[in-house]
């Protein structure tokens, strides 16, 4: 049975069991100016939606835009959908209305959408959405634009490789890389590294199966490195050395400019799901493997890649399931086409491993670009702050450990 | 022995490249039924692999049969292979806390061979035996030569697994040991069913009974067609033929001249 709203369209007291209505509309367009004419047909078709299960009355509503679209653009499109309820006798008031009416853009990479969802106090809520076919015009990826991902061979060797990272600037460059034992300073250039230093790790508890660890650039002491109840980051001394003790330190999770960081369990190889700061409001989530930032415009959309084997979009609102056929490892790149962010995603292949580069519009990961394989296992993928990523490759034939940088191209 | 197992996990079957998963139980059938878990109280024909996951020793076979330092992290000889002295590895507690010493070593040792000499000093053990014995590494590999410390109601050792449930000859509940010096285990249990023969075994592996159930080498080839995971385990019996030094019978010395001439 449809609950109606008040019909005293300046009703501001509360009424004894108010009502909750709550609106998102989703999706416009990636050229919004060009089509700003156009919205009249959309905003009238959800308006007629949502007129629909509130019935005329006065409501509530909150806009939030999780679209590319610019805010002037944002009000024009909040402008129409309110001329169209008008029309239909709902009105848009203030907050503290018996309904309220939250309307989120969005979009995804083959059609604007426009979604509602709508709760009222009996406990019922809505979803209603509105398709506008046709896909963004910029920053969208057609069959003939796929990504490839480009490797780079940075260090082998029989030990188990954790991580490895380029240091920034330098002449000659400088590759630091993290196994279970040691962190090692390499001079030269990629393929022709000289080992020049080595730091011994030092811990008092066993290492987990499955060590995990993660090696940062640090502008004011060079690197820091992250282990399972372990915390090192170098001195600056001369020479050179570096300190470990034990912590529980939160690990970086994506690159510098997303600064949220993970609680890593100090015996297990997964992240406890607490992070800080939190994304949004939310600093609990199911326990994870490895995130990826994808900075947006106005907000950056996390991924995680839960221990469960589910994928969870957050975009410190929401909190959405996907389901795509990942591993355990995900990693953020920068691409600059596209959304300029994407995710590398591993998978299991007959041979060995892959990694594939997804875009993800609207909470729905979709690959661009043919996978990448490995010959073997990937046994690390993690996020660098110049936006390319790290992976370790445990190479079937040798048997040897291999990095490799990763970095994403467009096909214009 | 051979084992076939109709977990996924355990074999890594799983579609997408996942990293292991920590927990959840793991249930065994065995031929075996032991009546103790003091290694020093096993004979050497006893088939007591499963007691692996709780001792140690201080060396181990590998899965190519290729013998590794275990508890141990270095071992050299005198020239006779009589006296052997071995390296006890640092950081390592047994599952009730206590830390390994080359004294606990020694004591291990010495109650299940009597015959050797052995002392401790220092972070290093010496094994003296009554005759050259070359293959003492090997043997130190074996489970009745499993480091234990014995406690007041129980018996603790060093391996990946605790006890947590017994009953002789019937029935064995593991646990991970949380500190265990080469990290903690994926599994969280092991549940062994004793004393169980080869058809019962298959029963219980049809019934879905249990998840890893040994079989018979002329099994092997209508087990992996079945679709069963087959794993092949370290090597852990040792067949052998010992003769006395001077022959007991006028048969037995025609067996020994016809295994010489081959």
């Amino acid at each position: 049975m449809a609950v109606y709203n008040s019909l005293h369209p300046h009703m501001f007291l509360r009424i004894g069991k108010p009502l909750m209505l709550g609106v998102a509309i989703g999706l416009l367009l990636a050229v919004p100016v060009a089509l700003a004419a156009d919205w009249g047909t959309p905003a009238r078709s959800l308006a007629q939606k949502i007129a629909a299960v509130t019935g005329p009355g006065a409501v509530a509503l909150e806009v939030n835009n999780r679209s590319s679209l610019r805010p002037a653009e944002i009000e024009q499109a909040r402008g129409a959908l309110v001329s169209e309820l008008g029309t239909l006798g709902v009105q848009v008031l203030a907050s503290g209305q018996a309904a309220t009416v939250r309307i989120t853009f969005s979009e995804n990479l083959q059609n604007y959408l426009w979604i509602a969802q709508v709760r009222q106090a009996a406990g019922d809520e809505k979803v209603l959405m509105v398709s506008v076919p046709g896909a963004p015009v910029a920053g969208s990826f057609g069959p003939s634009s796929p990504l490839s991902i480009h490797r780079t061979l940075l260090w082998s060797q029989d030990a188990a490789i954790l991580d490895a990272t380029v240091l920034p600037g330098g002449n000659p460059e400088h590759l630091l890389v993290l196994d279970a034992d040691k962190v090692t300073l390499f001079s030269g250039q990629r393929g022709q590294w000289r080992p020049e230093q080595a730091f011994p790790v030092t811990h008092e508890r066993p290492w987990p199966r499955d060590l995990r660890g993660r090696i940062v650039f640090n502008s004011e002491h060079l690197f820091d490195v992250y282990l399972p109840g372990v915390a090192c980051e170098a001195v600056l001394s001369s020479p050179l050395s570096m300190a470990c003790h034990e912590a529980d330190d939160p690990w970086p999770l994506g690159t510098g400019s997303a600064g949220v960081r993970g609680f890593f369990s100090p015996a297990r190889n997964f992240f406890t799901g607490v992070v800080a700061p939190e994304i949004g409001k939310q600093n609990t989530f199911p326990a994870f493997y490895s995130a990826a930032a994808l900075p947006r415009a106005q907000y950056v959309l996390w991924t995680l890649a839960a221990v469960d084997g589910s994928v969870h979009l957050v975009d410190g609102i929401n909190d959405v399931t996907a389901k795509v056929p990942w591993g355990s490892d995900i990693a953020g790149v920068k691409s600059g086409c596209g959304s300029g962010w994407q995710i590398l995603a591993s998978a299991r292949t007959q041979t060995g491993d892959s990694l594939r580069a997804y875009e993800v519009m609207d909470r729905e990961p979709a690959p661009v670009g043919t996978a990448t394989e490995f010959n073997g296992p990937l046994t690390a993928l993690w996020s660098k702050d110049d936006g390319t990523a790290v992976t370790v490759e445990r190479n079937s034939d040798t048997g040897k450990y291999e990095a490799y940088s990763l970095d994403v191209a467009c096909h214009q | 022995m051979l084992v076939i197992s109709s977990v996924a996990a355990l074999a890594g079957g799983t579609a997408a490249a996942v990293r292991p998963h920590y927990g959840g139980t793991v249930r065994v059938v065995l031929r075996a039924a032991p009546v103790t878990l003091d290694p020093a109280r096993l004979s050497m024909a006893q088939d007591n692999h499963i007691l692996g996951l709780v001792f140690e020793g201080l060396t181990r076979f590998d899965s190519h049969g290729r013998l590794q330092p275990q508890l141990a992290t270095r071992w050299q000889a005198d020239s006779q292979n009589q006296r052997w002295q071995f390296w006890v590895r640092p950081g390592v507690n047994f599952q009730d806390g206590t830390p390994l010493t080359a004294d606990e070593v020694a004591a291990s040792l010495h109650a299940a061979n009597p015959a050797w000499t052995v002392s401790a000093s220092g972070d290093s053990l010496v094994i003296e035996t009554t005759a050259p014995d070359p293959q003492l590494p090997a043997e130190l590999a074996l489970p009745r030569n499993g480091i234990a410390r014995h406690t007041v109601n129980t018996v603790v050792g060093t391996g990946a697994f605790q006890v947590s449930q017994f009953q002789p000859g019937k029935s064995l509940v593991l646990s991970a040991y949380e500190s265990y010096w080469d990290g903690r285990p994926f599994v969280d249990t092991v549940a062994v069913t004793l004393d169980q023969n080869w058809r019962q075994q298959m029963i219980a592996l049809e019934l879905g009974k249990t998840d890893v159930a040994e079989v018979a080498p002329e099994q092997v080839r209508r087990t992996g067609l079945a679709g069963r995971t087959v794993v092949e385990s370290a090597p852990n019996e040792l067949l052998a033929l010992v003769f006395a030094r001077e022959a007991q019978s006028a048969a037995e010395a025609r067996l020994r001249q016809a295994l010489s001439e081959h």
